[in-house]
């Protein structure tokens, strides 16, 4: 399929608007680029609503004719809105025109009631016109509603292709796309056809061959039996399987919450040691401040005081050489220094007696001594007691810094305690939740042995089968009808068995092509330690690569995003491939499929959109871009301008005036190849 | 080569268009979930090739 054009009417926001796609080599990338709102969706929509009358719209999606058509409609008048594709397949220029006719049904009506809708799809050979009768089958046959949300994808959900509930449609699309289905639905209905011409076979025959044919009906039937039930085991013990991973995971979920619940064990009690350290260290300041506290607070004083004695000492006054009580006791003798009589009435004695007062009191001299004596011990008390308060201060901050990192140690856990808990759910203690995972193993080892004992007697059935059809083949019958019917079974039996070889040979080679291809496209964009695989049972997974081993992961919406970009691209990258080696193959269903993305580029940081942008026009020999203006312009422009055959702007008019209504008109922009 | 079964021959190119008219009633049916008149289809062809 190779998109030529699209043209609108009506359709949503646009009037009367085209786009021709860009399909030359080297030149192969449409882009149409605009503001939030302006129409990607619209576009990608009028794909699918032109091919399968299928439309996806987040906000009414049952407005589909252009507001200001039905506006300026009268009630009763009928607005008709179509979307016509041009394209080009197998060598026809096919047009397909979809309309619908809306009826305004009163003034404030904007929705329209549809009255008709109506699909023309012809092409064009040689030449020649032709109209395509069943125009569903056709176009589903060029590209398959089903898979056709792969071809015309919204980047919004496009990260969801590779996530896990999606794994169906990856396998679905690979197998389809690739022929397998085809293959495997025919070995299928041939051995269906098969055992109606061999009950034929037995209708003509001998009463023999009929009761032989028969008992192999019956075989038949008690291995379809057998082969639910063994079915049925088999979903048994991989949901016991599953249920037993649940538990695992709970009960790793308490050996986690065991080891932080010890691990927080440990740091409250650090914390209530070093609270006690702290309270010790408080006691020793206290002590200090006690002891020799007035060291510091004193020392002004002392110092002051010192100075002064020390002045007095210079001045002569202290050490004096008389004293009060030296004084008292010459007067109490009556007798002078020199050793005269000392008269009470004397001049002498009254002289001496004056003296006293003047020499300061024998203690406060002895203090003052010893202050001026001890000076020096004050200070280097004040500096020792300095010097040993801030080692304690310093000790109690660093206990107390320590603390703070506990508590943060322990908030930290008991958020993720919190965590865990919420996952472990129900009341159930760790015993409970073990005796449970042994139960739940056991049904599981009941089932698979269960199933082995199923498969065993489904092989001996098959063994009787064996035997039975010997004998029918040793058989000979007369009847020509007889005959007639036995070619018949044979013939769809060796189709069906020639098919069936084909099937499981291009099932190797299909998920090692994919599996190359996708892990090569995604190796080439995301980070180096992570790979995409398709899996045996062609399911996507990525894993990231570790030290000692591979791990699957849970992809981040940016890397699902990737993968499911490089599995799409991939996915065409192989049909067009195929095609273009084995396109007459008989079951073949690939062909030359477009990429119509509508904002692929949101998730992905500027680093991953580049790398994109490398690789997406090498994966499709059309590449149909829609993006806003923030997304193209940067990376994304620089490395696709050069890819670039046909670049459009969306200039869209919110219409906020009274009267006017949304509408986008689609602006041609020129690009180097067209300079 | 034919395969012989039975004394009854099938050539080479008889299986060959069988093969091929199936894989072709396959294919047109194949984006329907559930390929109705499938099995009528494929009886049909081998009475045809077969007669």
């Amino acid at each position: 399929m190779r998109l030529q054009r699209l043209s609108l009417t009506n359709f949503r926001q646009f009037t009367d608007d085209s786009i021709e796609f860009a399909h030359g080599e080297g030149a192969n990338v449409t882009v149409v680029h605009g503001s939030n709102g302006s129409g990607k969706t619209t576009l990608l929509n009028a794909f699918t609503w032109a091919l399968y009358d299928a439309v996806d719209f987040d906000t009414r999606p049952e407005r589909l004719a252009t507001e200001g058509a039905m506006a300026a409609a009268n009630p009763g008048e009928k607005i008709e809105v179509s979307v016509t594709l041009e394209f080009e397949h197998e060598g026809r220029d096919y047009t397909v025109t979809r309309t619908a006719m809306f009826r305004k049904r009163s003034n404030d009506d904007f929705n329209g009631e549809i009255e008709d809708s109506d699909v023309v799809v012809e092409y064009r050979e040689d030449g020649r016109a032709t109209k395509v009768e069943n125009e569903r089958t056709a176009l589903n046959n060029i590209i398959p509603q089903r898979l056709s949300e792969l071809f015309f994808f919204d980047g919004e959900d496009i990260d969801e292709l590779a996530g896990v509930d999606n794994q169906d449609r990856i396998q679905e699309a690979i197998q389809n796309i690739m022929g397998l289905t085809i293959l495997e639905r025919a070995t299928r209905h041939l051995d269906h056809v098969a055992g109606e011409f061999e009950d034929e076979y037995a209708k003509y025959g001998s009463d023999e061959l009929r009761e032989l044919v028969q008992q192999k009906r019956d075989l038949e039937g008690e291995i379809d039996n057998l082969e639910r039930k063994r079915k049925d085991k088999q979903r048994e013990e991989e949901r016991f399987a599953e249920e037993v991973r649940d538990i695992e995971q709970k009960l790793s979920g308490f050996d986690d919450s065991s080891r932080l619940q010890n691990q927080r064990k440990e740091y409250r009690e650090r914390e209530k040691q070093l609270k006690a350290d702290i309270d010790n260290i408080t006691e020793r300041i206290r002590d200090e401040i006690n002891d020799k506290g007035y060291a510091p607070v004193s020392m002004p004083l002392i110092r002051e005081t010192a100075e002064e004695l020390d002045q007095l000492r210079q001045n002569g006054v202290i050490p004096s050489d008389l004293t009060d009580d030296f004084l008292d006791s010459l007067l109490e003798n009556k007798q002078c220094i020199c050793g005269r009589p000392l008269e009470s009435a004397s001049d002498e004695y009254q002289t001496i007696e004056s003296s006293k007062g003047d020499a300061p009191a024998e203690g406060v001299e002895q203090a003052a001594l010893m202050i001026i004596g001890q000076l020096s011990q004050f200070s280097d008390d004040r500096s020792a007691f300095t010097e040993r308060l801030e080692q304690h201060i310093q000790e109690r901050n660093e206990k107390q810094q320590e603390i703070d990192k506990l508590l943060e140690y322990i908030d930290d856990i008991s958020t993720e305690l919190g965590e865990i808990n919420d996952a472990i759910e129900g009341s159930k203690s760790i015993a409970e939740w073990e005796a449970e995972r042994d139960r739940k193993s056991q049904a599981k080892d009941d089932a698979i042995r269960e199933g082995s004992r199923l498969k065993e007697k489904i092989e001996n059935k098959e063994e009787e089968i064996g035997n039975l059809e010997e004998e029918i083949n040793d058989l000979r019958e007369d009847r020509q009808e007889a005959q007639l019917a036995r070619r018949r079974q044979r013939a769809a039996e060796l189709v069906s068995g020639e098919i069936e070889e084909k099937f499981e040979d291009l099932k190797q080679r299909v998920r090692q092509l994919s599996n190359q291809t996708v892990s090569g496209t995604f190796g080439s964009v995301a980070s180096k330690d992570l790979h995409a695989e398709i899996t045996k049972e062609f399911r996507l997974k990525i894993y990231q690569d570790l030290p000692d081993r591979r791990v699957e992961v849970e992809k981040s919406t940016g890397e699902r995003q990737i993968a499911s970009l490089a599995f799409i691209g991939s996915l065409v990258k192989i049909a067009r491939q195929r095609y273009e080696s084995d396109g007459n193959s008989e079951y073949f269903t690939g062909g030359i499929y477009p990429l119509v993305m509508d904002s692929p580029f949101g998730a992905l940081d500027k680093s991953h959109r580049r790398e994109i942008s490398r690789i997406l026009p090498t994966l499709a020999s059309q590449v149909v871009v829609f993006a806003t203006d923030s997304q193209w312009e940067g990376p994304v422009e620089e490395e696709m301008s050069d890819v670039v055959g046909k670049h459009y702007r969306f200039d869209f008019d919110p219409g906020t005036g009274s009267g006017e209504y949304p509408c986008t008109r689609i602006k041609q922009e020129q690009t180097p190849t067209t300079y | 080569m034919d395969e012989v079964t039975d004394g009854m021959e099938h050539s080479e190119r008889e299986l060959a268009r069988i093969r091929k008219r199936v894989l072709e009633a396959e294919k047109e049916k194949l984006n329907l979930r559930l390929p109705r008149g499938i099995n009528n289809d494929i009886e049909r062809i081998i009475r045809e090739e077969i007669n």
